[in-house]
């Protein structure tokens, strides 16, 4: 497993750590021991057999986020380094030879016993179920994952008033998980089993006669199944699309028409959306449409400072050390915009729950079903 | 590991009541990660199978007062300390040779901007980059954009006396800094004034400065700031030879303008770039950067573009300082080269009055030229007497990590040697460390001896950094 990443582990240890300030990781823990290249010297020694697999330097390989800016700084210009995958590879490693954290083994097992890290969400999925749009001319198959049930349901609401007036019928999925989740938390047959169950209902949809897109408001779901499946040789056989690449598609097709909002808006990117799915552009359009006083808060350049370490169940966020969403927070009301946008429910979840009064927190997708033309 | 093991469960007993058990650690990860800065020596070091050289606890202070306990615990059981900023030095600085104590200094991030004296006060361990965003977001700017801002910190700028890419109109940081605060050998704490000057006996801002933690640990320091500029304007130009476009900067400088920023590649190091863009083959390329007010930078801009056409420059407009801007950041070839276990590359930075600039230049490529496959130049820091010369090598040998090391060695050698011999210094903005501690005497001459002195008076039990600048320790001097 870690073995397939040894190019990434030698060229991310012998380097300058260009990406080093830029880890949020770093940013809150401030030891140079979670330097994204220090994080790939231990893990190549511990693949030279340098140093054991054990929980001190297993917990190492967990003080990720995968937000992949050190991919966005890499010093290689023309081959940039991804270190997430590699220390997914890691963690994997050090389960499958035994190394279990507490914390792991405690998410393993809710997930084993409720079905999903956020527990079971089978009365959230029931309701939302019957609210969908079932009338339209067209279908669209909308991703149900499990961190938007639990983390911001209403999200689920809010797209299904922009689908029904852009004429779609909602149906939602089954599947609430990838198994990219699961992975690297020692239920390798679990992820499996939702990968291929996933991957079949999606199959299914797209060769359906009438099949519509397929949409989720997760960005991290839509890189696991264009992208992670790709890699782990179950392809699926259309592209799933995330919200604001759908709906910048209607805009731009003129099925969908936002009255201009007054308020003045800060858009906080999720990694997921810009550097995995390398989209920085549809969320921007949809808000500029809506927003005219859209604004940026973005120092060094960078497109997105993490609020939260996206992606991540909640005893693996513990893991990383308190403070990004505060401090992106700061950083966002500086701005003085009167609305934060988010695009993932993480980062919604992590962005609301520090915000308070001054300032409204909403998702792309609440934002704008409130600016529906004549709706 | 250094310490005897009687001694460190004293050192940690003490810790414990004297710190919070956060604040250090004994583990692996910890004391590894801090074992090494990025001298290439570092790096063959890693390829070489277990790492030699590893310090026994890290801490990490927050407050000045927790590294006065460091430093007294330290004096106390004669055990070294080493501080370590961002781990970006590229010289050695921080190689723990005799195990010890390493303070992490990267959780001192206190910060305080003085509108009204235009200052920032700062901890020394804050980030590069991080403080220039902050600087920023306040609407300033301190103008000290070294490349390895992403990583390096404050303090880690003072210790060899850094430099940034847009010195010639901000200046180094020996220029930006106003005062010093330092943690003696003995846990005294020496702050120097915020005045802009005194006539007060020696300067003790400047025994610091330089020092390599030799002397003490900066804990905090107050550097001048401006405003944030108005308007950057590029301007670009191609030259036949390398000494044309030497003689146009010096003439520009003459005429009293401070570009932010002036570089000057020769033709090998430039030919990359000159070919990406389709400009002359062969030909050397000069880019300034020009700050602040927008009606004064474009001035600056026009006088110096007279004087550069006057010396046979083919003007390029923005875009070549534009397209170094993007990838300034990147040391891709450096990196790729070291990651070969027989490889060997590094960027060797001296300085020379101008009347041997040219020279030294030319010396130091002819030294190195028969020793690696790749031999580039640059220069880019310029003043009103001289300038700074980067010779970059690229070397690979068909051997293992060892031989790759050896042959680092010798690279460095025939540079600085090569230097020395025709009027240049050992470095520029790099340091000493212990890469290039070996040529302290020919550097200072007497000075050196004075230097050890000094260094006898201030630290008498050698635990401060020992052997950094070829001061005490196993200095190879």
């Amino acid at each position: 497993m870690l073995k397939k990443h040894v190019e990434t582990l030698e060229r991310c240890t012998i380097c300058h750590d260009q990406c080093a300030f830029s880890c949020p990781v770093f940013v809150e823990d401030k030891r140079t021991t979670v330097y994204p290249s220090r994080k790939a010297q231990i893990a190549r020694a511990v693949l030279r057999g340098e140093l054991p697999f054990d929980e001190e330097t297993t917990l190492l390989f967990y003080q990720c986020t995968s937000c992949r800016l050190c991919w966005r700084w890499c010093v290689y210009l023309e081959d940039r380094k991804d270190l997430a995958p590699t220390l997914r590879a890691a963690r994997t490693e050090a389960v499958a030879q035994g190394v279990l954290l507490p914390e792991v083994a405690s998410l393993a097992g809710r997930i084993c016993n409720e079905g999903t890290p956020w527990g079971d969400l089978a009365d959230q999925y029931a309701k939302l179920a019957k609210e969908a749009p079932s009338d339209g001319p067209k279908n669209l198959l909308l991703f149900a994952d499990a961190a938007t049930l639990a983390l911001n349901p209403q999200s689920f609401t809010a797209f299904f008033i922009l689908a029904e007036t852009s004429g779609y019928a909602v149906q939602l999925s089954k599947s609430h998980l990838t198994g990219f989740e699961l992975a690297d938390i020692g239920l390798k047959d679990m992820a499996e089993a939702k990968r291929t169950s996933t991957q079949e209902e999606i199959t299914n949809w797209f060769g359906s006669n009438d099949a519509g897109p397929v949409v989720t408001l997760n960005p991290q779901v839509a890189y696991a199944l264009n992208q992670w499946y790709s890699e782990e040789g179950v392809p699926i056989s259309g592209e799933v699309q995330t919200h604001s690449a759908f709906l910048a598609h209607l805009l731009k097709g003129g099925k969908l028409q936002f009255k201009p909002s007054p308020n003045s808006v800060v858009l906080q990117d999720s990694s997921y959306h810009a550097r995995y799915l390398e989209d920085i552009k549809s969320p921007r359009l949809l808000l500029k449409a809506t927003f005219p006083d859209f604004r940026e808060a973005n120092p060094s350049g960078i497109e997105s400072n993490p609020a939260a370490p996206e992606g991540l169940a909640p005893e693996l966020s513990l893991m990383v050390k308190e403070g990004m969403s505060s401090r992106r927070l700061r950083e966002l009301m500086e701005t003085r915009a009167s609305q934060i946008v988010t695009l993932d429910p993480y980062t919604y979840a992590a962005l609301a729950n520090v915000v308070g009064d001054e300032v409204a927190c909403l998702d792309i997708v609440q934002a704008l079903a409130l600016q529906i033309k004549d709706y | 590991m250094a310490i005897s093991p009687t001694i460190l469960t004293e050192i940690i007993s003490q810790f414990e009541r004297d710190l919070t058990k956060e604040k250090f650690s004994t583990r692996i990860t910890d004391r590894l990660s801090c074992a090494r800065g990025t001298c290439p020596y570092e790096f063959k070091w890693l390829q070489q199978g277990q790492y030699p050289y590893i310090p026994d606890i890290v801490v990490w202070p927050d407050n000045t007062e927790d590294v006065v306990t460091v430093v007294k615990t330290a004096m106390r059981y004669k055990v070294a300390v080493i501080p370590y900023g961002g781990g970006s030095g590229i010289v050695g600085g921080t190689v723990p040779e005799h195990g010890g104590i390493i303070i992490d200094m990267k959780r001192m991030t206190n910060l305080s901007i003085n509108d009204i004296n235009l200052t920032v006060t700062v901890g020394a361990g804050y980030n590069g980059q991080h403080l220039e965003d902050e600087l920023n977001r306040q609407g300033y700017t301190m103008g000290h954009l070294p490349q390895s801002i992403h990583s390096a910190t404050v303090g880690g700028w003072i210790a060899p006396i850094a430099i940034g890419t847009f010195s010639t109109k901000y200046g180094k940081i020996d220029d930006m800094l106003v005062a010093l605060e330092v943690v003696l050998p003995t846990g005294e704490v020496v702050s120097t004034s915020p005045a802009p000057k005194e006539s007060t006996g020696p300067s003790l801002k400047y025994l610091f400065l330089g020092s390599e933690g030799a002397f003490g640990v900066i804990t905090q320091a107050t550097f001048r700031i401006w405003p944030r500029p108005e308007a950057r304007i590029w301007e670009g130009y191609t030259f036949p030879t390398t000494g044309a476009g030497l003689t146009a900067v010096r003439k520009v400088l003459r005429t009293g303008l401070y570009p932010a920023l002036v570089r000057l590649y020769d033709p090998d190091e430039a030919a990359a770039r000159v070919d990406a863009l389709g400009y002359e083959k062969g030909y050397a390329l000069l880019f300034m950067a020009f700050e602040g007010r927008r009606d004064l930078a474009e001035l600056e801009r026009r006088v110096a573009d007279e004087i550069c056409r006057a010396e046979g420059g083919l003007p390029k407009g923005p875009e070549p300082g534009l397209h170094w801007f993007e990838s300034r950041l990147s040391t891709q070839h450096l990196v790729e080269t070291n990651c070969l276990p027989g490889g060997a590359a590094d960027a060797i930075e001296v300085s020379a009055p101008w009347d041997k600039l040219e020279g030294v230049w030319m010396a130091m490529r002819d030294a190195l030229k028969p020793l690696a496959q790749e031999v580039h130049s640059h220069f880019s820091h310029f003043y009103h007497t001289g300038g700074s010369v980067y010779v970059l090598f690229y070397a690979l040998t068909d051997g293992d990590a060892q031989k790759g090391e050896q042959h680092y060695l010798r690279c460095v050698k025939a540079a600085i040697e090569a230097s020395l011999a025709a009027g240049g210094t050992i470095s520029h903005h790099h340091g000493i460390g212990r890469l290039k501690a070996p040529w302290m005497r020919d550097e200072h001459g007497v000075g050196f001896d004075l230097l050890r002195k000094i260094k006898t008076v201030i630290d008498p039990e050698d635990i401060m950094n020992p052997g950094v600048l070829g001061l005490g320790g196993n200095a190879r001097c």
